[in-house]
C-alpha cells in the first residue's frame, strides 16, 4: 500500500520526478563508468607494472638502498644456489610463474666506429632473455598490453640486446637502425690552440685490425664499465634494435643486454654474480605468502637477503593509484551532492503543493510517522528508479565503449593499449554506487519529509 | 707520474746486461729501473689528447712522485699549470685511489673507478701500471718489433697476468728491448679479453741518473680515434715530504 501511494505520488508531477530521476541517473553513470575505467586502468598497469619488474625481487641485504651508487658491490654470491633454493621450495614452487636473475649495472656506451666518435652514461639491466619474454606474456586480468616477444634477443647470443631510443641517438645510431624521425648528432670540433697535429694512423691501424666486425651488420657499441675492483672492462654489444621508453631519462640511457654480458662486463675475472632474483607469480594476491616464506627461507639458511615488492620499487605505480582514487573521490563527492540537492529540491516542492492532501491526511487520523515513511519511500523510489536506469545505460555505455575498439596511452606507457570498460569485473562499485546514491536520495528526502510531518493539521488544511 | 711505475724488488743483485738466459721477473725488474730512477723526483710533463690527429686539448702538469716504503707503490701528485683555466687543480694518485683536488671549491673529491674509465684519468692508469708488484710475467720469446717511429728492436715479448684483484687490467703484454732493457711497447687488455690500450715509449735520453723514455704515446683501442702523448720535459731529484701525499693537505700545499 505504501509502495503503491508514493509510486503514484512519482507520477503526479512526471516532468519534475523524471528529471530527479534523471539527475541521480546521471550521477549513477558517471561514477559507473569512471569506475569501470579506474579499474580497468589499475589492472593494465598492475599488469604493465608486473611484466616488467614481476611481483617481488630479492636482493641483497642493503642494496634497495645503498646499491644503487655500487651496483656490483652488493651482488647476492652463490646466484644459482639462491635460486635453486627458491624455485625447489614446495610452498613456493606452485606460486611462481617466472624466477629470474638480473643484474643492474652503469658504465659508458661508446660508438667509435667509424665518422661516429659519442659516449655516454648508460644504466642496463642484464637479463635472461627467454625469462624477459616469459615475465612479460603475464596476464592475469586480461588487462595488459600483449606484448609481441622481445626484438630477437637469443639466450644463445649474449652479445646482442637493445636500447632506448634516445640513447640510440645520442649514440649516432639512427641511420644504420633506420630509425624515423632521428637526426645524426652535428659534429663538433674543438681544437687546442698553438699545437701542432700529429698523424698516428699507422699505429692506430693495429687497433683498428683488432676491432671485432659487425655481426648480421648490427651496429656495435663499446660498453665499458669498471668491475667490482676498479679495473676498466670492456665488451662488444651489437644493438637489435631501439625501443622507446617511457620516460625520458630512462629512453636516453637505457639498456638491456644479456645477463651472461653483463656479468662479463661487471665482474670481469671474478666470481660472476646478480643483484636481483626476480619473481612473477601466478596471481598477484599471492605476493604476502610468497614474500613471508622466502623471508622465513633467508632466515632459516641464514642468508643476508631482503625482499621488496613490485609496489615499492615503483613508487609511480602507487602515486598513480592514489591520484586516480581522489579524482575517483572528487566525481563521486559532486555527484553526491547534485543529487541531494536535487532531491530535496523535488520533495519540498512536493510538500509545498501537497499541504492540504498532508493536512487532511492527518485529520484522517494518520500519524506524523506515517506522513514522513511517505514521503521518505517517495525519496527512496526517485532514488531507486534514477539509479536503475543509470545502471542500465552504463552497462549500455561500457558495452558500446568496448565494442567500439578505442585505444589510449596509460600514464608511464608508450604505445596505444585496447581502451576497455570492465563494468562486470566490479561488483562492488555497482552495488556501491546504486545502494550510495539510493541512501543520498532517501536522506535528502529526511529533511522534506520531517517537515512535512510537523505541520500543524489547521495550517495545513487552510493551506493555500 | 711518467716514471712511477712498478718498483723493481731489490733481489735483482746479480743483474747483468748481458742480454741472454733472463727470466721474466728478472726482465720485468731490469725495464722498470729505466722507467724508475727509484727515489723521490719533480718533473714537468705536457698532456696532449688528439682525436683523429688533431690535437684537442693540452695540459701542462708538474709531477712530484714518492715511493712508499710501507706499500712499495708510487704515490704521484700532479698539479695543473696550464691551461690556466686548470691550473692549481691538483690530482693525488695514492696506489689505486685517486682524488681530485679543486682550488676554487677548496674541496677533494674521489674519482671512482666508473669515472677513470675514459678521459685523461684513464691515461693515468695505464702509465702508472705497475708491473713488478702488480703483475706475473711469463717470457714468451724474442721479437723483432717496430717502435713508435717504425724502427725495429729486437725485444723479449713478456706476456703479464694479474697477480691478484687489485690489478688494473686481466693482461699486461710488454715488449723490451734485448740488452737496454728500454719499454718499447705495452699492450693492455681488459677482463673481457679486449685490448684497451696500446702504449709506445720512445726517444730515450739521459735522465735523472739513467737513460729514460721522454715520450708517450697511447693509443685507446676501444675509441680508435684517440691517442694522448706525454712529453716529458724536464726533472730532478728532489725530497717530497710525505704529507704531500695526504688528501687533507691538498689545500694548503704550496708546490714550488
Amino acid at each position: 500500500m505504501l509502495f503503491t501511494l508514493a509510486f503514484r505520488n512519482i507520477l503526479r508531477n512526471r516532468r519534475r520526478s523524471a528529471m530527479t530521476r534523471m539527475a541521480i541517473a546521471v550521477g549513477t553513470i558517471a561514477l559507473l563508468v569512471f569506475g569501470a575505467f579506474q579499474g580497468y586502468l589499475f589492472d593494465s598497469f598492475h599488469t604493465n607494472v608486473v611484466q616488467r619488474s614481476g611481483h617481488l625481487t630479492v636482493y641483497r641485504t642493503g642494496y634497495f638502498l645503498f646499491g644503487e651508487g655500487n651496483p656490483s658491490a652488493y651482488g647476492i654470491e652463490r646466484y644459482k644456489k639462491v635460486l635453486a633454493l627458491i624455485g625447489d621450495d614446495p610452498v613456493l614452487r606452485p606460486l611462481i610463474y617466472v624466477l629470474t636473475p638480473t643484474l643492474s649495472l652503469m658504465g659508458i656506451a661508446g660508438n667509435f666506429s667509424g665518422e661516429n666518435d659519442a659516449a655516454k652514461t648508460f644504466i642496463a639491466d642484464a637479463v635472461i632473455p627467454s625469462d624477459r619474454d616469459r615475465m612479460r606474456r603475464w596476464n592475469a586480468f586480461g588487462a595488459g598490453r600483449v606484448y609481441p616477444p622481445d626484438t630477437n634477443l637469443d639466450d644463445n647470443d649474449p652479445m646482442r640486446g637493445f636500447v632506448g631510443l634516445g640513447l640510440a641517438r645520442i649514440l649516432g645510431l639512427c641511420r644504420s637502425l633506420a630509425i624515423a624521425n632521428c637526426p645524426p648528432p652535428p659534429a663538433i670540433h674543438r681544437e687546442a690552440p698553438g699545437v701542432a697535429s700529429e698523424d698516428f694512423s699507422n699505429l692506430r691501424a693495429e687497433v683498428a685490425a683488432a676491432v671485432t666486425p659487425n655481426a648480421a651488420g648490427k651496429p656495435r657499441l663499446d660498453l665499458l664499465a669498471a668491475t667490482e675492483t676498479g679495473a676498466p672492462n670492456v665488451v662488444s654489444f651489437f644493438v637489435n634494435d631501439a625501443e622507446p621508453q617511457p620516460i625520458r631519462e630512462l629512453d636516453d640511457n637505457y639498456v638491456v643486454m644479456h645477463l651472461t654480458l653483463g656479468q662479463q662486463l661487471i665482474y670481469g675475472r671474478g666470481e660472476p654474480r646478480v643483484t636481483g632474483i626476480v619473481l612473477q607469480l601466478r596471481r598477484s594476491s599471492d605476493i604476502g605468502p610468497a614474500r613471508n616464506r622466502l623471508q622465513a627461507l633467508f632466515d632459516q639458511h641464514g642468508l643476508e637477503l631482503e625482499v621488496r615488492d613490485f609496489a615499492e620499487l615503483n613508487p609511480f605505480y602507487t602515486q598513480t593509484l592514489n591520484f586516480f582514487r581522489s579524482i575517483f573521490l572528487f566525481i563521486a563527492a559532486i555527484m553526491g551532492v547534485i543529487v541531494l540537492f536535487t532531491v530535496v529540491n523535488t520533495m519540498t516542492m512536493t510538500i509545498m503543493e501537497r499541504t492540504n492532501e498532508i493536512g487532511t491526511t492527518r485529520a484522517m487520523g494518520v500519524r506524523r510517522g506515517g506522513i514522513r515513511r511517505q514521503f521518505l519511500v517517495e525519496g527512496c523510489m526517485l532514488g531507486v528508479i534514477g539509479a536503475s536506469i543509470g545502471l542500465v545505460i552504463a552497462f549500455l555505455v561500457a558495452i558500446g565503449v568496448n565494442q567500439a575498439g578505442l585505444t589510449w596511452v596509460p600514464p608511464a606507457n608508450i604505445s596505444a593499449i585496447p581502451l576497455r570498460l570492465s563494468l562486470l569485473a566490479q561488483p562492488a562499485l555497482i552495488v556501491g554506487t546504486w545502494v550510495g546514491l539510493i541512501l543520498v536520495a532517501t536522506l535528502a528526502a529526511l529533511i522534506p519529509a520531517n517537515r512535512a510531518a510537523r505541520l500543524q493539521i489547521v495550517d495545513a488544511l487552510r493551506h493555500v | 707520474m711518467f716514471f712511477r711505475s712498478g718498483l723493481l724488488p731489490a733481489l735483482v743483485i746479480g743483474f747483468s746486461a748481458a742480454a741472454y738466459g733472463q727470466t721474466a721477473q728478472e726482465i720485468i725488474a731490469g725495464t722498470d729501473r729505466v722507467r724508475n730512477p727509484g727515489q723521490p723526483f719533480h718533473s714537468i710533463d705536457i698532456l696532449t689528447e688528439y682525436v683523429s690527429g688533431r690535437p684537442k686539448a693540452q695540459s701542462h702538469l708538474a709531477v712530484y712522485s714518492k715511493e712508499d716504503p710501507s706499500t712499495r707503490q708510487f704515490r704521484n701528485l700532479i698539479v695543473y699549470i696550464e691551461p690556466p683555466r686548470d691550473a692549481g687543480k691538483m690530482v693525488l694518485l695514492d696506489g689505486h685511489y685517486f682524488w681530485f683536488y679543486d682550488p676554487a671549491s677548496k674541496a677533494s673529491v674521489r674519482i671512482s673507478p666508473q669515472q677513470r674509465l675514459i678521459g685523461q684519468a684513464s691515461v693515468a692508469d695505464v702509465l702508472i701500471v705497475n708491473l713488478a708488484v702488480d703483475y706475473r710475467g711469463t717470457l714468451v720469446g724474442t721479437e723483432a718489433i717496430q717502435d713508435a717511429d717504425r724502427r725495429e728492436h729486437q725485444c723479449w715479448h713478456l706476456d703479464m697476468k694479474a697477480a691478484d684483484d687489485r690489478a688494473s687490467y686481466n693482461r699486461v703484454e710488454y715488449w723490451i728491448e734485448k740488452g737496454t732493457f728500454y719499454p718499447i711497447k705495452g699492450k693492455f687488455y681488459s677482463d673481457s679479453g679486449r685490448l684497451l690500450k696500446i702504449l709506445y715509449y720512445k726517444a730515450f735520453q739521459d735522465r735523472l741518473g739513467g737513460v729514460r723514455p721522454t715520450v708517450g704515446i697511447i693509443i685507446d683501442a676501444v675509441d680508435s680515434a684517440l691517442v694522448s702523448t706525454i712529453n716529458f720535459l724536464e726533472a730532478r731529484f728532489q725530497d717530497i715530504p710525505d704529507a704531500w701525499f695526504q688528501r687533507d693537505y691538498l689545500p694548503r700545499l704550496k708546490a714550488e
